[in-house]
């Protein structure tokens, strides 16, 4: 297992993944995953509140136009690590950086997908007002929002809904309707958490691939919280496996699997199910 | 839909109380007709209605009615807007909320109608005095209520709005506003039920304009009939303020969650 692990992952917690030489990442379209300037940079991180610290020492660098997922037993800072992304928490000590600025506060730039849909959605509007809400916030001509906003309605398949409600709509229909609405931010970098946790497992396979489609034609960078394993495989260029008490990088591990991923092919490949083992070990071997 | 609208005011006029009122005064009536009845503070059903038409008629309740909810209308103006507008910065800004809690705990146990002395002093008798007394009634249970319902305003959509950017203008207009409508109306029943009650007690207890002054016109005439009569016009005003206000919230309400 180790000797397997070595060559695509690196697990020393403040380490940098090392140079890949064979099942070196690939983006959507299979040329390698480009060594430029990081998108999202954390450089020794930690959080603390008083004597509880959330995360210690976290450092990981994320490349952009990848899929990025983080994995980990509950209680690891999962989300922790987003909500320094996004801007809403300030780390105690170390550096997070965001295309090589440091995060200060929420950006534009930066969209949230947030796990609680129907929370998230403005239950007064429209799907295409909630949509519009991005627009409106981005001052957004009003004459150029039409199209902007039915672009994103047919992105995510939901052109056909735009006059309804979110309560009228399913919660998988609800889920798209933030997506499209953060995607109308025009991001640099797409934030999501457990965004298909609460959806049945049929709806969660669908917008997975849908998610792989969209990354691949918008070049968004994604950084995708989840506790499914699989899930993480399947959706990542990379995985960014976190150790609870405190939060600690665990294992950074490229995921070799080629694009476009199949729900059957992928799931069933040998080196998806190696990955799985090795991983599930590695993740569930902490928490006892 | 249409249906469901016609329910909805079915549910709003209960035929049942009104039968019971009915019947009550119909009992009332019947035993005072078969009596001699004179009384300085009672008169039957049938003289109060006698009193109410010619009031009516004359076009005194109306005018009085109309004082009295000039004043109330415009104390709630003043007070729910400036209480309104407090509250949702208070609830917003931490800080703001930490300013206002003294004077908030000072004044707001304040009994408003005990301004009326100051107020007739620094405004004399008439509408403003009136409807700044109103005023002070209102203004602190529509900050109290402001402020609770933002506070208690999912903090997801204020964490939306950090990831929009949006500012403090737009967060108010499309999300903080529009998330507490529902409780602002409760408020605004509320403050109605307060104005209402303000803007009789100040009648009677000075000011010379509206039902209350009226009424107590007729009391110190020793004059029942017209006495009650005005009694009923305010249960009867306090009963479609009231009225008005639920339905526009059912409608609002309705909006809400299509």
């Amino acid at each position: 297992m180790a000797v397997m692990l070595a060559h695509q992952t690196d697990l020393l917690p403040t380490g940098e993944p090392k140079p890949a030489t064979a099942g070196k990442p690939q983006l959507a379209d299979g040329s390698p995953v480009p060594d430029t300037a990081p998108m999202i940079a954390f450089d020794r991180v930690t959080l603390s509140y008083g004597p509880l610290t959330v995360l210690s020492d976290v450092s990981f660098r994320i490349n952009p136009g990848t899929v990025n997922c983080v994995i980990g037993p509950s209680g690891c800072g999962k989300t922790t690590v987003l909500r320094l992304v996004g801007g809403f928490l300030q780390a105690t000590a170390g550096n997070v950086s965001v295309a090589g600025e440091q995060r200060l506060r929420p950006t534009r730039d930066v969209a949230v997908v947030f796990q609680d849909y129907s929370r998230a959605l403005l239950p007064w509007r429209t799907v295409y007002d909630n949509v519009s809400l991005a627009l409106e916030a981005a001052r957004t001509p009003r004459n150029e929002r039409g199209d902007l906003i039915n672009t994103m309605l047919a992105l995510v398949g939901l052109r056909d809904h735009a006059r309804k409600f979110p309560s009228q709509l399913s919660g998988g229909m609800q889920q798209r309707v933030q997506i499209a609405r953060c995607l109308a931010q025009q991001p640099k970098i797409l934030l999501m958490d457990e965004p298909f946790g609460a959806l049945d497992a049929m709806t969660r396979g669908v917008l997975q691939d849908e998610l792989l489609r969209i990354q691949q034609e918008r070049g968004v960078t994604v950084l995708f919280v989840t506790h499914d394993l699989e899930e993480a495989l399947y959706l990542g260029h990379r995985v960014i496996a976190l150790a609870p008490n405190p939060g600690r990088v665990h294992a950074l591990v490229d995921v070799p699997l080629p694009f476009p991923r199949n729900q059957l092919t992928t799931r069933e490949d040998p080196l998806f199910l190696q990955m799985r083992r090795e991983l599930f070990g590695l993740t569930h071997g902490h928490t006892v | 839909m249409p249906a469901d609208r016609n329910g909805r005011l079915w549910r709003l006029v209960d035929p049942a109380p009104i039968g019971v009122i009915a019947l009550l005064l119909l009992l009332w009536q019947l035993d005072v007709s078969g009596s001699d009845f004179v009384s300085d503070t009672l008169a039957s059903p049938g003289a109060v209605l006698l009193a109410l038409g010619r009031l009516v008629l004359d076009g005194d309740v109306l005018r009085a009615a109309a004082a009295t909810l000039t004043a109330a209308l415009l104390g709630m103006a003043v007070g729910v807007g400036l209480g309104a507008a407090l509250g949702l910065l208070s609830g917003l800004f931490p800080p703001v909320a930490a300013a206002i809690r003294g004077p908030v705990v000072l004044l707001r146990p304040l009994p408003a109608i005990a301004l009326v002395p100051f107020m007739t002093i620094a405004l004399g008798l008439g509408l403003a005095m009136e409807t700044w007394v109103i005023a002070f009634a209102v203004f602190w249970p529509a900050v109290t209520l402001t402020q609770q319902a933002v506070r208690q305003m999912d903090l997801q959509l204020l964490e939306v709005a950090d990831a929009l950017e949006l500012g403090l203008l737009a967060r108010v207009s499309k999300l903080v506003l529009p998330a507490i409508v529902p409780r602002l109306v409760v408020m605004l029943r509320f403050a109605a039920a307060i104005a209402l009650l303000i803007a009789v007690t100040v009648e009677l207890v000075s000011n010379p304009r509206g039902l209350g002054h009226e009424m107590m016109l007729a009391a110190e005439a020793f004059t029942p009939a017209p006495m009650l009569a005005y009694l009923v016009v305010i249960a009867l005003l306090g009963w479609a303020v009231n009225w008005v206000l639920v339905a526009s919230e059912r409608r609002v309400l309705a909006g809400m969650r299509p």
